[in-house]
């Protein structure tokens, strides 16, 4: 069976001017799926979720809602709705007017039906009993839910989110984090979340699209995006990473595996792009999958710890490689388990990792160290 | 973005005051000039006058003559005048030159002036029934209060070629010949002209309030119902020339001297005293109850009676000193068209303004409001 | 030490705020109290009375003449918020920059000249004669001169052109803060233009639409030079009225106790309306 696609962009392209804002972007969104558009400021995220939403024009290709093409559809009439960055309340009405708007302006039903249904989504985000306070009586994380009601209560196809935990604080965004993924799961509803946030992006969708400079860069799991970048940009963007700038490729294993040389240290890693001999290339290896014995071992790269930086559930530590002719220094994350070796600044320790822990990609610069 | 609109919006605005402070504005005292001082204590004369009245080519004579310094204030009408005065008790200025029907309501009222000494006046220089008759109506509670200097009359205009036929009677303003083509003043002149026209007499009916108030509102109702016919009532000079020149109004009332001015370079425009006579006003000199050189106003008022001194002001606005020659020696021109509108039998036809007690002041201004109250198509 | 400088920090304020109050207490509130006082006194013998109002509300004239006057203003005051505000909007949401610019400069123009002048230059456009005549006539519309001063319609045109920028900039200001998301959100939510001008626009500029309101009824009530020049026969305002007791009939306890109707009623209409419209006046302001 065919999987239903709720969402989809055919070659959109949109300029302003001379600029190209967004360049030739295709994708599926499945239904009922939390789908990220992840990339850094000016990439382009927010134009497409405004082309979606029906704010902005493509100057080329096609957008599809539900199956129907929406080119020429005003945002008023789409089967979406969007969860403004600044939630954009209605500070002129009451929470649950807020609430009601949508329902109002599709009319058809009562006013005791329509409030039914808006104090069913205010209890469903978990604001019941809030319908008749104004929008600044309330908290932020409160007025984050009523956005988010405003729009459910519509019963959209997709809802889109233009990073609206971006303005909450740390602690308010890890707990909505999660309660909007279950909230999603719970209502099936179709999510479109855009964000330059890679770990609110890892933890809540199932499908994440990463853009950069107006195009599609990787569109993947969080895992196997973090796992298997397909590009340099995504290694260096997604997740915390030791980027080893222009070792020389020496040679390759096999189809996958290539071997590069940092000034006299071997290195081995996953080709995260087909490479050959002779390139230069830079290496992205994550800090938590390296692992760290005391003392000097076969089969791993010396070094001497430079620093310890304590952070509660791990440390990170940072270790100078001892045999190279330029140095390199490598940063470790050092999970504090049973099992964690004990370690001291100014500690000689063996580094190793699994081929598939480095990422190699052809470097931008082609410049050698 | 609030700011930056406020910050336009300021900066306009400022930019239009700098150039409204740029622009020449109207100053009417000419500032006194700085010279060495003759005598420690320099005189000054202060008056209260109309435009025309004290032209600078006579201030800087009489100055140089006498070593006395003129500052001139202009007055717009008589109810200013009467209302600076009385704000001070007349402290502040020396002469002022009220029309002559004001004057001796104004000194009941408000006891703004001084009696006239007739010892310090050269009266040969006066044409003497001009002078026996205003001192004779400027009387109160005895003394005389006004010496005569400047008249005109009012009557009507009318444009020669559109309206041949208008300027018989003043109720020519009401024929519905002229609906739309006719304008005069909601003012004291027009409501004398409509009474005389109606064959009443306000000049007698003022002494009996209550007679006053019933002809009064004959000429009301008169007016009102002549209100459709009227374009607009007329309020200044100039309104009243673009009016006819523009050949939108046809039949007018109108003082002298703008008709003349009119009629001097178009032959279209004609001054005409119709057969109730035209109403003739007279501007006078008094002396301020609060005059602080009181002999520096009667130099001045000796000093402009002098008919060639007369004939520049006759010149300069257009209507008739009591100065007797006055009119011979200004501008043949003018003297002409004056011959032409008033020769003597029309003289004689003059319904002069006459002295106002405080009432009628009241009775004539409920009838301008209540006739300008009322709505006409 | 704290408390002393606590207090000279006080006194500094009192001082910034002097100018103020002297303006408004010499200024403002003397005359006001004088005129006040003035409007109960006989005008010969200066005992207290009642006669002033008396006289005001026994007489049809000047009733007539007072609701024609406030019933002209609350018209014109209506029209000329029916054409700001699409002004206003135009220019805060549609135009970009410069061209916003542009317009608000258009805007307050034509107030570098004197009331007076707009007025001439209204006639010099509206009389039969004039300029409007003479283009229908060109354009062939019509064969004969038209007027187009002296009516009541010509004085709302006046008053109403003479109010705009008082209206103009207010409402400007409220939707200047007006986030455009918010106007994005309504159109996402399934709203289309009017439902959203009429439950987000429009109660978010509610302040602008006040104080502009307010402003332009009182200029408008108090207007005299555009009523006088360009209204013609018909045209008595009460604020001639008011003129001509003081300066015709130097009658000024009559004057005073026209003055202080006038202030009052326009007081206690401003009130009424900001009830009506549950506006907080401190909020408008």
């Amino acid at each position: 069976m065919p999987q239903e696609i709720d969402v989809s962009l055919v070659h959109v392209t949109k300029k302003f001017g001379d600029l190209v804002a967004v360049d030739d972007v295709s994708f599926e969104v499945p239904k009922g799926s939390f789908f990220s558009i992840l990339g850094p400021s000016g990439s382009g995220k927010t134009t497409v979720l405004r082309m979606i939403a029906g704010f902005e024009t493509p100057t080329s290709g096609d957008i599809y809602i539900g199956g129907e093409r929406v080119n020429d559809v005003p945002p008023n009439k789409r089967r979406c709705n969007m969860v403004f960055q600044r939630l954009a309340l209605f500070p002129m009405m009451d929470v649950l007017g807020n609430v009601t708007f949508g329902l109002r302006r599709r009319g058809g039903m009562s006013k005791a039906e329509m409030e039914r249904l808006a104090r069913k989504a205010l209890e469903r985000v978990g604001l019941q009993g809030l319908g008749r306070r104004k929008i600044n009586q309330i908290s932020g994380g409160q007025q984050q839910r009523v956005a988010l009601a405003r729009s459910l209560v519509l019963d959209p196809t997709v809802l889109l989110l233009d990073e609206p935990l971006g303005s909450l604080d740390l602690k308010l965004r890890q707990d909505m984090k999660l309660e909007l993924k279950h909230l999603q799961a719970r209502m099936g509803t179709t999510f479109v979340y855009i964000t330059h946030d890679q770990t609110i992006a890892l933890a809540m969708s199932d499908t994440i699209a990463v853009i950069n400079r107006g195009k599609i860069e990787q569109i993947a799991s969080p895992e196997e995006l973090y796992r298997r970048p397909a590009t340099h940009f995504v290694a260096s963007f997604v997740g915390e990473n030791n980027k080893l700038e222009g070792g020389r490729l020496v040679r390759m294993r096999d189809a996958q595996v290539c071997e590069v040389d940092f000034g006299g240290i071997l290195m081995s890693g996953r080709m995260g792009e087909p490479l050959s001999p002779g390139d230069t290339v830079d290496l992205f290896i994550r800090p938590e999958m390296i692992s760290l014995r005391p003392g000097r071992h076969e089969n791993g790269f010396p070094g001497k710890i430079e620093e310890i930086n304590f952070d509660g559930s791990h440390s990170l530590i940072v270790v100078n490689l001892l045999e190279g002719r330029a140095p390199i220094t490598i940063n470790v994350k050092l999970q504090h388990t049973e099992q964690a070796p004990e370690v001291a600044a100014g500690d000689l320790v063996t580094l190793s990792w699994r081929w598939d822990a480095a990422n190699a990609f052809r470097s931008p610069t082609g410049k050698e160290a | 973005m609030k700011s930056k609109i406020n910050a336009i919006v300021m900066a306009v605005l400022i930019m239009g005051l700098v150039l409204a402070a740029c622009a020449p504005g109207a100053t009417p005292t000419p500032a006194p000039e700085e010279g060495a001082p003759a005598q420690k204590s320099e005189r000054v004369l202060r008056m209260l006058t109309w435009e025309g009245y004290a032209p600078e080519e006579l201030v800087n004579k009489f100055t140089d003559a006498t070593g006395i310094k003129v500052e001139v204030t202009y007055i717009g009408d008589n109810n200013e005048l009467i209302a600076k005065m009385a704000a001070t008790n007349g402290v502040g200025y020396d002469l002022v030159s009220p029309t002559l029907n004001y004057v001796s309501t104004a000194q009941d009222e408000f006891g703004i002036y001084q009696p006239i000494d007739i010892s310090k006046v050269k009266t040969d220089q006066f044409t003497k029934a001009y002078l026996d008759s205003i001192l004779e109506q400027s009387k109160f509670e005895g003394k005389s209060y006004a010496l005569p200097f400047v008249w005109g009359t009012t009557a009507m205009v009318v444009n020669v070629e559109k309206a041949p036929d208008a300027g018989q009677s003043y109720l020519d303003l009401c024929d519905p010949q002229y609906e739309g083509r006719v304008s005069y003043r909601a003012k004291y002149d027009t409501l004398y002209m409509f009474a005389y026209a109606l064959g009443l007499d306000p000049a007698e009916a003022v002494k009996d309030e209550e007679s006053y108030r019933q002809v009064m509102n004959q000429v009301r109702d008169k007016l009102i119902e002549c209100k459709p016919i009227v374009r607009t009532y007329w309020d200044s000079r100039q309104q009243l020339e673009e009016l006819l020149t523009s050949e939108e109004v046809w039949v007018a009332t109108s003082w002298d001297a703008i008709a003349w001015t009119l009629a001097k370079d178009d032959a279209r425009f004609k001054y005409v005293v119709p057969k109730e006579g035209a109403v003739g006003w007279f501007d006078t000199f008094a002396i301020s109850a609060g005059a602080e050189d009181v002999d520096a106003a009667y130099e001045w008022i000796n000093f402009v009676m002098d008919p060639h001194n007369a004939a520049v002001i006759v010149n300069n606005t257009g209507y008739q000193t009591a100065s007797e020659g006055s009119a011979e020696l200004a501008s043949p021109e003018i003297a002409k068209l004056v011959a032409e509108s008033l020769p003597p039998e029309k003289m004689e036809t003059i319904k002069w303004y006459f002295p106002l007690p405080s009432y009628a002041t009241d009775i004539q201004a409920d009838v301008e409001e209540q006739i300008k109250a009322a709505q006409s198509k | 030490m704290h408390l002393s400088t606590r207090f000279r920090r006080g006194q500094r304020l009192w001082l910034l705020l002097l100018p103020t109050l002297l303006w408004i207490g010499l200024l403002f509130v003397l005359p006001h109290i004088k005129l006040f006082l003035l409007s109960f006194m006989d005008r010969r013998s200066g005992a207290f009375t009642l006669a002033n109002y008396a006289a005001f509300f026994n007489s049809s004239l000047y009733r007539n003449v007072f609701v024609r006057t406030t019933t002209f203003s609350i018209v014109t005051t209506l029209l000329t918020l029916f054409i700001s505000f699409p002004a206003a909007f135009i220019i805060t949401k549609v135009l970009g920059r410069k061209m916003k610019a542009l317009a608000l400069i258009a805007i307050v123009l034509p107030y570098w000249v004197s009331e007076l002048i707009q007025a001439f230059t209204w006639m010099i456009l509206f009389r039969e004669t004039g300029v409007l005549s003479y283009l229908l006539q060109y354009l062939g519309i019509t064969h004969h001169n038209i007027e187009f001063l002296y009516h009541n319609s010509t004085i709302v045109v006046g008053l109403v052109y003479t109010s705009l920028l008082f209206m103009t900039i207010p409402i400007i200001n409220s939707l200047d803060t007006l986030d455009d998301s918010l106007i994005e959100a309504a159109y996402d939510l399934g709203g289309d233009f009017w439902s959203t001008m009429r439950e987000i626009i429009i109660p978010h500029a509610a302040p602008g639409i006040m104080v502009g309101s307010i402003m332009v009824f009182m200029l408008n009530l108090g207007n005299y030079v555009t009523v006088t020049l360009l209204g013609g026969k018909n045209s008595l305002w009460f604020t001639e009225s008011i003129y001509n007791q003081f300066i015709v009939r130097f009658n000024q306890n009559q004057g005073a106790a026209f003055g202080v109707i006038l202030l009052t009623f326009s007081v206690l209409f401003v009130w009424i309306v900001l009830k009506i419209t549950k506006q907080d006046l401190t909020e408008a302001m």
